[in-house]
């Protein structure tokens, strides 16, 4: 049992999606996984394919276009799955709440676990985030 | 005989999967990190098989497990010493029905991943059996019984041979600059190719099927040098470095390269050695 | 004896002249159900009575050997009076090549022809019987079911169908007549009725391209023939005798193998090996049952089973080996060019010239284990490849289309169609069924000889490349959102591909039971010693074993396994898209210009024109002749 409970900690596989960001979160988040930070000692492994994942890393703020696609995604992943919203823009919509055409945070779309504010949130900030991430995805694994 | 069998199917996997774990850990190194840790691999299967169990259609679900159950068959195969070449053939069946599960699904990734699937075949199964043909013209029989009943070590007259199983371990441990239809790591230009639409458990079933295969092209390795066994299970593991270094260092080639180097290189080789042996004879 | 060997060959000449007269098709498909049952009840009593010979006496006051001879004449210059009224030079030449030097032979030269035992079989004939029975007449049955919607289709109005019929009856006598024929004149009559009834079936439809295609099957079956010719001619004068068992006891050489050169180029043209091969091609214009009873299962059958009965006498020597590398280079060269091939009847011919050619090589490899490897490659490929051909008929039928992109998601329309491909094209192509099985012997006893195991390797891998994405496209389905359809057939149809299938499945797992009661008694009949034994579900050979057993178990665990999962499993999940699918975008804009959105084209991978059939061609043919020359050319050496 505490097997199967520790395996489900350490085996966190992620993808990532880029909203409407600009793309200052994502080089922040896809720094993790270079020599300095490396989030690879964790197990988090940075797969394409929602089907395979269970922590959706999203940054940039929803609007009218991507709405659709950001519910696609989520809705493409197997359970249990955990959703991160990295970056203020992700969290509430950021400095562009109030334009035409933004919905807001990703809140407003699929259902967040974790909030990371920052613009942009820094590494540190990202991997702890998903340590708290891993911690929710394995209290929602049964066992 | 039981021990054997038992062997075979339980622990020869973990054996692969400490291989694969070695190999992500070695590579992180390279590349100056810390890497995973080294039970990696297991933690990964263990938490794929917590996943949802979902599948696109039945017969992709009827794929993972012919595959899974040929690649398993052919370990036990091998270490009940049995033909070498039908061994080969008994994998092949494994390999086939994973090309079926992802041309099954009607998700654009998945079928061009089955297409370069196919010919990663088309490029190691000649090589494969050519080098069944190179120890049957040594040893004078297919049988892996025969071989082990050698008192010298078949590396003596087959050593161009083992190079080729280079070529053939780096197209199916899918390495680079062979991992053109899905790979180790997320490689996201077809997103992750034949495997794309596998989840959860049955994704969990082809990692372990191919922790069986990998076991089994290593022991194949090892045998050239039986029956020093101890050089033949440090040579498989030189094989892996090598295939580490390669891989680090090369990028991903297209279709057509891998099939004219495994045809231009693999064959000639192959020929060579093949050839000598036979005016030798 | 005689009465079997009278249902087996007469009966159907019979039923097939009966069934040409009649207009009513329900007295014609209740007589072909008969003709069916009674020449699949004669096989198996042929079966069970085991070797024997016979002599044919006298019909009345003639001797059978003067009414064959007659037959013979009246055949060859029906062949002519075709051929000039087609107005075709070489055909004249080549028809004309085979009926005078025929008739001079026979009647002025003072040649006895007499044969004392000239029907003859022993376990190769009962073999070949039983695969002619048992296949040929289940295409029979199909036929009935099969030629109703063809014409249908066709608006073909008068019914030709007992035109047709009555060719593929007598064909199935004729095709039992051969097997049992001892003496080279006989085989030589029946061989000609086979390539005239080719001619018609293959022009049966009537329309301009199926006329081509049937003149040139008669114009490269006629090269055989005529080498057929020269070969009795030759042999008679160099070994003094017709008569087969004779011949091939005789430790032949010199001129004498000349003679069996020539009878091995004539097989070579029935079997559509290359350069030979361009009427096969040709003749998938035919209606589906042509194309499984004469060009994959029985007639093209007929030339590798002469080149068997030949083997022992060429055993080991140098022309054996140079005809073992021409059979293992039309292996590759046939897949090569079946790689690029979409068409589905294509395919499957590229695939039977190739398996066709992994007979001859393996027949002619010195050792006797490959030569039982031939005749078990010669059943089971038989039985696969008309179940394939009769499938890709039936698909036809249902969706209007040969091209295999056109049959993605079949499974899901016409799911009994579907199922029994897929149990066809596993049974052609994985462990443990019986043609992978022929092909791993033939690697074991090829390996000694380094060019043709490289050639049969790689003539292996692209098998397995150009069945399994046919395979994989059939099986294409969303379960989330398609439902299985229930598919209509009729009975004629729904039964042979049953039985054929449930055949298929069943001699592999009996294989070593065919093994041990069939093939190795027909190959020890001729070599002292045979290095094979099938023993309780292993097939044990000098150099290595192949266990069934085990392989079936685990197929049988893993789908088990799979019935288990999918019982508990909670649903099916959207095949991977991510983002927006392109049907919410009605219309885009490029430039600042609105356009339609192209549809999504999904496609196999044809290697680009690179191996098509134009460019391949040319450079095969050339090498495949200069093998042929070589083969002659060594026995002068």
């Amino acid at each position: 049992m505490s097997f199967l409970n520790k395996a489900s900690k350490l085996s966190p596989w992620l993808v990532h999606y880029d909203c409407g960001s600009c793309n200052g979160c994502d080089i922040e988040l896809l720094s993790c996984l270079t020599p300095l930070y490396d989030v690879e000692r964790f197990g988090v492994v940075n797969v394409g394919d929602p089907k395979q994942a269970d922590i959706l890393a999203v940054t940039g703020s929803v609007n009218q276009q991507n709405k659709s696609v950001l519910k696609n995604i989520y809705d493409q992943m197997s359970d249990p799955k955990v959703v991160v919203a990295i970056g203020v823009c992700a969290c509430t919509g950021g400095i562009f709440r109030d334009c035409y055409n933004v919905v807001g945070g990703i809140d407003k779309v699929i259902p967040v676990d974790v909030y990371i504010p920052g613009c942009p949130a820094r590494p540190e900030q990202i991997i702890d985030g998903i340590q708290l991430a891993i911690k929710k995805l394995s209290e929602k694994t049964k066992v | 005989m039981i021990l054997k069998v038992l062997f075979a199917l339980i622990c020869m996997p973990l054996i692969g999967g400490l291989i694969v774990g070695a190999d992500r850990k070695l590579t992180a190194r390279m590349q100056g990190r810390f890497g995973p840790p080294l039970l990696q691999p297991f933690y990964d299967v263990v938490k794929l098989c917590l996943k949802q169990r979902v599948s696109v259609n039945e017969f992709q679900v009827l794929s993972v497990f012919i595959y899974f159950a040929s690649s398993a068959l052919s370990v036990l195969l091998l270490l009940l010493r049995s033909d070498l070449l039908m061994i080969i053939f008994v994998m092949s069946i494994g390999a086939a029905f994973l090309v079926v599960g992802a041309m099954s699904v009607r998700s654009p990734y998945s079928q061009v991943g089955a297409q370069r699937e196919l010919m990663q075949m088309l490029s190691y199964e000649p090589l494969l059996i050519l080098v069944t043909v190179g120890m049957y013209l040594v040893t004078g029989s297919f049988k892996v019984s025969k071989i082990m009943m050698r008192s010298t070590p078949m590396i003596a007259e087959l050593p161009l041979l083992f190079f080729v199983m280079i070529i053939i371990l780096g197209i199916k441990m899918r390495k680079s600059p062979f991992d053109i239809s899905a790979s180790e790591h997320a490689h996201q230009e077809i997103v992750k190719g034949v495997l794309t639409d596998y989840s959860g458990p049955y994704l969990a079933m082809t990692e372990v099927a191919h922790w069986y295969d990998l076991t089994l092209l290593l022991s194949i390795a090892a045998l050239f040098f039986y029956p020093y066994w101890i050089w033949g299970i440090i040579s498989a593991l030189a094989l892996v470095v090598v295939e580490i270094l390669i891989d680090n260092v090369s990028a991903r080639l297209t279709v057509k390269w891998m099939l004219s180097y495994s045809y231009i290189v693999g064959i000639t080789l192959a020929a060579v050695n093949i050839g000598v042996l036979y005016f030798v004879r | 004896m005689q009465f079997e060997l009278f249902i087996a060959i007469f009966l159907p000449i019979i039923i097939g002249i009966i069934v040409y007269m009649i207009k009513s098709e329900k007295l014609r498909n209740i007589l072909v159900i008969a003709c069916t049952a009674l020449v699949m009840l004669s096989s198996v009593l042929i079966v069970h009575h085991g070797n024997f010979s016979l002599e044919m006496g006298q019909l009345g006051s003639l001797p059978w050997n003067s009414i064959i001879e007659v037959l013979d004449l009246a055949l060859g210059l029906f062949i002519l009076y075709i051929s000039i009224s087609l107005k075709n030079k070489n055909l004249i030449l080549l028809s004309a090549l085979q009926v005078l030097p025929m008739f001079i032979f026979e009647n002025f030269t003072g040649a006895n022809l007499e044969i004392n035992k000239v029907i003859y079989a022993d376990h190769l004939s009962i073999i070949m019987n039983i695969i002619i029975s048992f296949v040929g007449t289940l295409i029979w049955i199909f036929a009935i079911g099969y030629m109703k919607d063809d014409e249908e289709h066709k608006k073909v109005y008068p019914s030709r169908q007992n035109r047709f019929f009555a060719i593929i009856l007598v064909f199935i006598g004729a095709m039992n007549a051969l097997v049992f024929s001892n003496s080279l004149i006989w085989v030589y009559f029946f061989w000609e009725i086979t390539t005239l009834s080719s001619y018609l079936l293959i022009g049966h439809d009537g329309t301009e391209e199926a006329q081509e295609s049937a003149v040139r099957a008669l114009l490269l079956n006629s090269i055989g023939g005529v080498a057929f010719v020269a070969a009795i001619i030759i042999a008679y004068y160099q070994i003094g005798t017709v008569d087969i068992q004779k011949i091939i006891s005789s430790k032949s050489s010199g001129l004498a193998m000349v003679a069996i050169g020539l009878l091995c180029l004539a097989a070579f043209t029935k079997s559509a090996q290359i350069p030979f091969h361009k009427w096969l091609l040709g003749a998938m214009v035919a209606p589906t049952p042509v194309s499984a009873l004469l060009h994959s299962s029985t007639m093209v059958k007929a030339g590798v089973y002469f080149i068997i009965r030949l083997a022992p006498t060429f055993y080991g020597t140098r022309m054996a080996f140079v005809i073992s590398l021409y059979g293992g280079f039309t292996f590759v060269a046939a897949s090569l060019m079946a790689i690029g091939q979409s068409n589905g009847k294509k395919i499957l011919a590229y695939s039977t010239i190739s398996n066709l050619g992994l007979i001859i090589s393996a027949a002619c490899i010195d050792n006797t284990t490959a030569v039982a490897a031939a005749i078990m490659l010669m059943i089971f490929h038989a039985v696969s490849k008309a179940l394939l051909f009769l499938c890709v008929g039936t698909i036809e039928h249902g969706i209007g289309s040969r091209d295999i992109e056109d049959m993605r998601g079949l499974i899901n329309r016409m799911p009994f169609t579907a199922t029994i491909t897929v149990i066809g094209l596993v049974t052609m192509l994985l462990p443990p069924f019986g043609v992978l099985l022929s092909k791993w012997l033939v690697i074991e006893t090829a390996a000694k000889n380094p060019i043709l195991v490289f050639m049969i390797a790689i003539g292996s891998a692209l098998t397995v490349v150009y069945y399994t994405r046919w395979l994989g496209l059939l099986l294409s389905r969303s379960s989330d959102n398609e439902t299985i359809k229930y598919e209509k057939i009729s009975g004629y149809i729904r039964l042979p591909l049953t039985i054929l299938s449930v055949t298929a499945i069943t001699i592999s797992t009996f294989i070593t039971f065919i093994l041990n009661r069939l093939i190795v008694p027909a190959v020890t009949q001729y070599y002292n010693w045979l290095g094979l034994v099938g023993m309780e579900g292993t097939i044990e050979e000098t150099y290595g074993s192949f266990s069934l057993w085990p392989v079936f178990l685990a197929l049988g665990i893993a789908f088990a396994g799979c019935y288990i999962s999918l019982k508990s499993q909670s649903g099916f999940a959207h095949p991977y898209m991510p983002g927006e699918t392109s049907k919410s975008y009605k219309v885009i804009k490029i430039n600042g210009k609105e356009d339609a959105l192209p549809d999504l084209k999904v496609r196999n991978y044809y290697f680009g024109g690179l191996l098509s059939e134009e460019r391949l061609t040319p450079w095969l043919k050339l090498i495949a002749t200069a093998l042929i020359i070589c083969a002659f050319g060594v026995i002068l050496l």
